[in-house]
């Protein structure tokens, strides 16, 4: 017994061999830590990372290094399904509406965080080392590090709270979109601190950089492009949702495994993917991005969880932690100003400039994958440098990111918003989606009365009561149909003659989703509700009342997404 | 629907009671041990198709007018439509119907519990038979539930042409 508890705790060898108990762990650890977040009001996927954090380098070192780089694959198709979710979001008419706005807002964020962290780290680097060259260097990669934001961290707290408006539009494009850009910056800035560092860059020339980068950019957005044609062509005939799913995982799994086998940006690729099918196949596609989001939710765990076990905090020392601050204070206030600076040139709405800089702090994947290259490009102090500097600030802001994105979108009015039946069907309660005010109908109330009734009111049908006030059955337009057969005895057919006797019931704190589910399996038109199991009757519910509460709240909250700009 | 399928000859019956409760017992209690397809093979219980039936005409009276009255239920052990008639010449006096008449005839319909659409019909499709004064005369002058089933299938009419 003791050597299999020295097993798990020790070399972590007994989950080398058993993986699947591993997995297990941390996605149910990473899963409570979401859940205990969301109780005092924090995103989930900051309770991921943090119980990464303690499971991993910086903590308990359960989750080894060795597995980190096992479960590398777990990261890729989670990156690929995030970047076809954003994808799916990018919709062209969105994109011309707010094309200018968007534009604006994208490059002025990226280059001025790119300016304020360069000159910053610059000075700070210059005055600590005297080292101008090394300075210019350093100020120039992280610097173009800083301008990429992680589309991850940022689209998982805009899903968790469904919301919906123009800083959601604006912060999917631009955490989208200015991975290309951070990485052309850093094409440059790698070229000329090659250049600057003299012989300890392996980099070669500024036109070939390029080439690679077009390759890298380009061949992604064509690549997504072309699995996303052959997959909307393949499930156009598939009413199967299993065999719908199967296909569009496989499409992205292939489609992120080439990516990285012909070194093409790998999230590009699966957001061009994401892209082409919803603006090009928008009706077949709906169902596939609603099934991969449902498919989706434990790779993201595993993600984050992994995300945060690979942030190792004890690397850092003085200097590291001075260039450290400098890079997040220079971030910050660079996204701030120049996304500010470029919502005001270009008019974007008043949320969109009061709070985006809120949303853009994340920095993850692309910005540690960029640093990791720098250290590959950069052998040796420089290159551990800047792997160590953003590895660091990753840490703080993957932490201080999702907080942040959930103020803003709470304070721009854009939580809840982006509700589907689904959700609405989940939140709603009976009682809230029957019809309550409608007339009871007695039972010796004849024909002539009951038509009277139906004509009176919306509803489609009727409680019928006894003398003591009791459900005894209930009267659809159905019902009411055959009683016209004998059109000479309205008088004499009592509501009692013609009415249903209820097959079922729910009650009051019963889900609506549960309700719709009983009319369907019981086959019934309608369903008398209760307060309580042998308690008082409440109202009746019926598919058309649910719809129509369903199409209200869905128009109230468009109309309000609508109202924000 | 055919009149022919859905009449229980043998339970058809000159009645003996002429106050409206003893009548309708008296009409219903004849169903006693009734069984067949119409009750899916099992025996109808007539104690609770008593209670259904009081139960219908305090509500409202099924005393139609023209001496006719219907008393009807939809009924859980019924699969498919049971009517039995009953006539009494004497008149009842206490039935309220809806002309203040003494009913004669009682045409009571038993339909199954969802067959709303079966109910109605038989209810519209007798209601309109007995508009004619000359086979309300005939039933009246009945002397047997044999002769009531002719009459209101329309086969004692073809008896008296064989004849």
């Amino acid at each position: 017994m003791s050597g299999f508890i020295r097993d798990i705790i020790g070399q972590g060898s007994f989950f080398d061999v058993n993986i699947i108990l591993f997995l297990g762990i941390i996605l149910f650890g990473g899963a409570i830590g979401g859940r205990l977040f969301q109780y005092i009001r924090i995103p989930q996927v900051v309770g991921y990372i943090i119980i990464g954090v303690i499971l991993g380098q910086s903590g308990l070192k359960f989750i080894g290094m060795n597995m980190i780089t096992k479960l590398e694959p777990v990261s890729t198709v989670a990156l690929s399904l995030i970047g076809f979710s954003i994808g799916g979001e990018l919709k062209i008419a969105e994109l011309k509406k707010r094309g200018k706005q968007f534009v604006s807002i994208l490059f002025l964020e990226a280059l001025t965080a790119f300016v304020v962290v360069g000159s910053l780290v610059f000075f700070v680097s210059f005055l600590i080392t005297s080292n101008l060259n090394m300075s210019l260097a350093l100020g120039l990669v992280l610097g173009s590090i800083s301008s990429a934001t992680a589309p991850a961290a940022t689209t998982d707290v805009l899903w968790e709270n469904r919301t919906k408006g123009p800083l959601t539009s604006m912060v999917l494009g631009i955490v989208a979109m200015d991975d290309a850009v951070a990485l052309l910056l850093f094409a440059f800035s790698v070229s000329i601190a090659g250049a600057l560092l003299g012989g300890t860059a392996e980099s070669t020339s500024l036109s070939i950089e390029l080439l690679g980068l077009l390759w890298e950019i380009g061949g992604a957005v064509v690549a997504g492009g072309f699995i996303a044609f052959i997959l909307s062509k393949l499930i156009k005939g598939f009413l199967n949702e299993e065999r719908i799913l199967a296909f569009s995982i496989g499409a992205i799994m292939l489609l992120s495994g080439l990516s990285v086998a012909l070194n093409l940006d790998m999230i590009l690729a699966s957001m061009s993917m994401g892209f082409f099918m919803s603006n090009f196949a928008p009706r077949k596609s709906r169902d596939t991005f609603a099934l991969v989001q449902k498919f989706s939710p434990p790779i993201y765990v595993l993600f984050f969880v992994l995300v945060g076990a690979k942030l190792n905090i004890w690397s850092i020392t003085g200097f590291v932690a001075v260039i450290a601050g400098v890079f997040l204070v220079g971030r910050t206030v660079g996204k701030l100003i120049g996304s500010k600076a470029g919502a005001a040139i270009s008019k974007a709405p008043r949320t969109v400039g009061k709070y985006l800089p809120f949303c853009l702090l994340s920095q993850a994947g692309v910005a540690i994958g960029l640093s990791i290259v720098a250290g590959q490009v950069f052998s040796g102090a420089f290159g551990d440098l800047v792997v160590t500097v953003v590895t660091a600030t990753t840490f703080v802001v993957q932490i201080l990111g999702p907080i942040s994105v959930k103020y803003a979108v709470d304070k721009a009015g854009e939580t809840g918003l982006n509700i589907t039946e689904e959700d609405l069907a989940r939140q709603s309660r009976a009682s809230d989606v029957m019809y309550k005010d409608i007339p009871n109908i007695p039972e010796n109330a004849p024909v002539s009365i009951i038509l009277k009734i139906f004509s009176e009111n919306d509803a489609f049908s009727f409680p019928v009561v006894n003398r003591d006030g009791s459900l005894s059955g209930i009267i659809s337009i159905e019902d009411l149909k055959d009683a016209f057969m004998a059109a000479e005895l309205s008088d004499f057919i009592l509501a009692h003659d013609i009415m249903s006797p209820p097959v079922d019931y729910c009650l009051v704190s019963d889900s609506a989703e549960d309700a719709k589910k009983m009319l369907k399996k019981r086959g019934v038109e309608f369903l008398p509700v209760y307060e309580a199991e042998d308690g008082k009757f409440a109202g009746l519910i019926d598919e058309r009342g649910i719809q129509l509460f369903f199409s209200k709240k869905m128009a109230e909250l468009n109309y309000k997404a609508s109202q924000l700009g | 629907m055919d009149l022919e399928k859905v009449i229980a000859a043998d339970y058809c019956r000159v009645l003996k009671e002429t106050s409206k409760t003893e009548a309708i017992i008296e009409l219903a209690g004849g169903l006693e041990g009734f069984s067949g397809p119409q009750v899916n093979g099992d025996i109808l219980d007539v104690e609770e198709l008593k209670k259904e039936l009081f139960y219908r005409e305090q509500l409202m009276s099924t005393g139609l007018s023209l001496g006719l009255a219907v008393p009807h239920v939809r009924f859980k052990g019924v699969k498919n439509p049971v009517v039995v008639a009953g006539v009494q010449p004497e008149g009842i006096k206490d039935y309220e119907s809806m002309d203040g008449s003494p009913i004669t005839i009682i045409i009571m319909i038993l339909a199954g519990e969802n067959q709303h659409k079966e109910h109605i019909r038989l209810l519209s499709m007798i209601a309109a038979k007995l508009k004619d004064q000359e086979l309300r005369d005939s039933l009246v002058a009945a002397k047997s539930g044999q002769e009531i089933y002719d009459l209101l299938t329309g086969r004692a009419g073809e008896n008296a042409e064989a004849h």
